[in-house]
């Protein structure tokens, strides 16, 4: 019953939003032209969203192949801005077209600001491997409660100045 | 537990709640890792029939039209049908369209399209009937039904677009030589000649289309904007060449200046561009790459060379210093993709073009500025590159960034009514994003100058995708799948035969067409329009054509809608004819 209500809610919600693309393109009429991908989708829910630094979180994955796999595997990976309990890989096996396959994952973050969990799934099909990497972004409050929504950036950005971004040439 | 939310990510609504309906069943384990199945049904398709009527003075017409919201697990996008009709005269037209079996509430909506543009919509919250009145001049029109609440961003189907280049993104200073500015205190009486070579680590791909950290080469930087900066102006300017070579005229007896290489091609003649490599997450900053300072006295300099490392550490197995090299390499690939047109035409003009790229660059979707792009794609006016380390890099995989730039150069040059989102290859999509997806494929190949497309990703940039172009034995072949289009187009450009393909006719022919009739056609842009142009073209060729069509599951084309199209329906649905004619 607790699903039910709390998937209710998540379809409403769901509603709501519309599943609208999130990009948001300057030119309205025009539709966003993507890479392609392997073809493997995945969709996410994350209990929680008013999670604080040194709690725990539970986040499910939802992986839907569009093709027959000879095997389906799942790798995580993460820095140390969050802590994964359990395996970091999972092994499906055969999967027909169309077979949504689930993996939970529980974590206890460690920073605030905005969190991802590198997902890499890896499809083996007639002896070919194909990849598709995806990010599942966790917004980890601080321990006073305030959202924090800053971005931890790469610690090997170089922060622009008068709208240029300066890198050292090495002299050859 | 607390409360749930949940994001989608790439997938159409329906598919998203489809699965979130059927993970209710899953389990709750508080275990760390959890797995389960949830079997999918096999019925997730809808099929919902109308009535169409069409009438204006004199004339009443009605017309039957199913609508498949395609949700089988290929791709949710579906493949839609549409109405054609012609006016002689211009009209006040009423279009009703009446639910007659199927979905209820259907809630239709309805445009019409002219040469692929929106002119006319109608979306009211009518339960089973819409009706949209407009007028119209002569002219051939195209219906599309819908129901928005099937497919993800349909409110945004269409495209208006100016097709114009935009004046104010066209050089206007027609100086093809250096400028050379003199500034304050940086002058002297004397001059030197001054010049260097500028280079970039390049990494490869290895066959499993991982980056190769083994085999990093140094490559020139080509056609790069060179500075020299003196007391913080900049005192002269050119650019390198085609070998990564530059040189200055410069004042001799000068001191503490610096070399500086811009992640940007500008020119203005006899080619004009402007493309540049900017970062989305600082406000589109540009990258450059600015050497150490240095002294000139009254002789000459030849090896001023500046070099961009990859910042990638063999003993630490990751990034660990400055990636200054992936904006020249990203640089480099939009070289590659315009070399390629300029060879065919070589005074076309290219609207300028910021590709963004950040090593916080990552697959997750949201706001740009903060590097959720989601994944590499162009969106009408930029190009989005990723860059995040160990989820997904493309700065090196340059049939990642041709394919973007190919669509930038659809959007500008000739016409693209693709309605975006979604694909793999195997997929069976709508014509217009088949066409899009595919041709950007296609162009990926010709103009790296390799039909093997590598997309590296992951770990450590460890595992990847890739898409033999040239392969002609696509899953799901036909008129709806993107394989089917590359191929097509490769072939025909291709001087390789192979199966059935014994074209060789380079790209000129493929660029006519794309700016010529394409952009124009009266049809949506599709395999179909674009085939039927090129035999109109290439009648000699149009039995090998032919071949090569067939071989894709496609009856020989005869007309820019697909008339001709008798049997080839995508899997199980029946969605023949593609447009029905009123």
């Amino acid at each position: 019953m607790l699903y039910e209500n709390i998937f209710t809610r998540i379809f409403i919600f769901s509603l709501l939003l519309g599943c609208v693309n999130v990009h948001a393109s300057p030119d309205m009429n025009y539709h966003i032209q993507y890479k392609p991908h392997a073809p493997i989708d995945m969709t996410f829910e994350i209990e929680n969203e008013n999670i604080e630094i040194n709690q725990s979180i539970k986040i499910k994955l939802i992986f839907k192949n569009r093709i027959d796999v000879d095997d389906l595997i799942i790798n995580l990976q993460t820095n140390s801005d969050l802590q994964l309990l359990g395996d970091k890989q999972q092994n499906f096996g055969m999967q027909p077209v169309n077979q949504s396959n689930i993996m939970n994952i529980n974590a206890i973050i460690k920073k605030q600001g905005i969190v991802y969990i590198n997902v890499l799934v890896t499809m083996l099909n007639d002896n070919q491997q194909q990849s598709r990497s995806f990010a599942v972004p966790v917004n980890v409050k601080s321990t006073d409660g305030l959202q924090a929504t800053n971005l931890n950036r790469n610690i090997n950005e170089i922060k622009a100045i008068n709208g240029i971004i300066s890198m050292p040439a090495i002299k050859r | 537990m607390d409360r749930f939310f949940m994001q989608c990510i790439y997938m159409p609504c329906m598919l998203c709640y489809f699965l979130v309906l059927n993970g209710c069943g899953s389990s709750d384990s508080a275990t760390s890792v959890t797995t389960s199945t949830v079997t999918v049904a096999d019925n997730t398709s809808t099929t919902t029939c109308f009535d169409i009527t069409i009438a204006y003075t004199g004339s009443s017409k009605t017309s039957p039209l199913c609508v498949t919201n395609e949700n089988n697990g290929i791709n949710g996008l579906g493949v839609y049908r549409f109405i054609r009709f012609s006016l002689v005269s211009s009209q006040s037209v009423t279009v009703t369209v009446n639910r007659t079996s199927g979905l209820n509430p259907a809630d239709p909506d309805i445009q019409i399209l002219s040469k692929g543009n929106r002119i006319a919509l109608s979306q009211s919250f009518a339960s089973n009937i819409e009706t949209l009145i407009t007028s119209l001049n002569a002219g051939d029109y195209i219906i599309q039904i819908y129901d928005d609440n099937y497919v993800a961003d349909n409110l945004k189907l269409n495209v208006v677009r100016n097709k114009q280049l935009d004046a104010t993104s066209t050089i206007t200073d027609d100086q093809p030589k250096p400028i050379q500015t003199l500034a304050s205190g940086c002058t002297s009486a004397s001059n030197i000649i001054l010049g260097g070579k500028v280079t970039y680590d390049r990494i490869p791909h290895k066959t499993n289309n991982a980056l190769d950290y083994n085999n990093i080469s140094a490559q020139p930087v080509r056609l790069a904007v060179v500075e020299l900066i003196c007391e913080g102006s900049v005192l002269l300017t050119t650019n390198t060449d085609v070998n990564g070579d530059y040189s200055f005229t410069a004042p001799s007896n000068i001191s503490n200046v610096f070399i500086r290489v811009k992640a940007k091609m500008l020119a203005t003649s006899p080619a004009t561009y402007d493309f540049s490599v900017v970062d989305n997450t600082q406000s589109q900053s540009l990258y450059v790459m600015d050497g150490t300072a240095f002294n000139i006295f009254a002789v000459d300099i030849n090896n001023e060379n500046l070099h961009a490392a990859s910042g990638w550490s063999a003993v630490n197995s990751a990034y660990s210093s400055t990636r200054v090299a992936a904006p020249f390499a990203i640089l480099d690939s939009v070289y590659l993709s315009m070399k390629a047109i300029v060879d065919i035409d070589s005074t076309i003009s290219f609207p300028a073009l910021r590709i963004n790229w950040s090593v916080n660059n990552t697959t997750s979707s949201g706001s740009n500025a903060a590097g959720q792009i989601g994944t590499s794609h162009y969106n009408g006016v930029d190009i989005y590159i990723l860059g995040a380390e160990n989820n997904d890099t493309d700065e090196f995989d340059d049939h990642v960034i041709i394919h973007e730039w190919g669509h930038y150069f659809e959007d500008k040059f000739s016409r693209s009514d693709s309605i975006g989102g979604p694909h793999s290859t195997g997929d069976i999509i709508d014509i217009r994003l088949a066409f899009g997806e595919g041709f950007g494929n296609a162009y990926s190949a010709i103009a790296s100058g390799n039909p093997i497309y590598r997309d590296s990703l992951g770990l450590q940039q460890a595992s990847g995708f890739g898409i033999d172009i040239d392969n002609n034995n696509c899953l799901n072949a036909g008129w709806y799948s993107e394989c089917s289009v590359q191929s097509i187009i490769y072939d025909i450009f291709d001087s390789s035969d192979d199966g059935s393909d014994s074209l060789s006719l380079g790209l000129l022919p493929i660029y006519n067409i794309l700016t010529g009739n394409h952009k124009n056609t009266e049809s949506l842009t599709s395999i179909f329009s674009f085939i039927k142009y090129l035999k109109d073209a290439e009648s000699a060729n149009s039995s090998v054509i032919d071949a090569l069509i067939s071989a894709q599951n496609i009856d020989v084309i005869t007309d820019i809608y697909g008339d001709s199209e008798l049997t080839n329906n995508p899997g199980t649905l029946d969605q023949l004819p593609i447009f029905t004619s009123m």
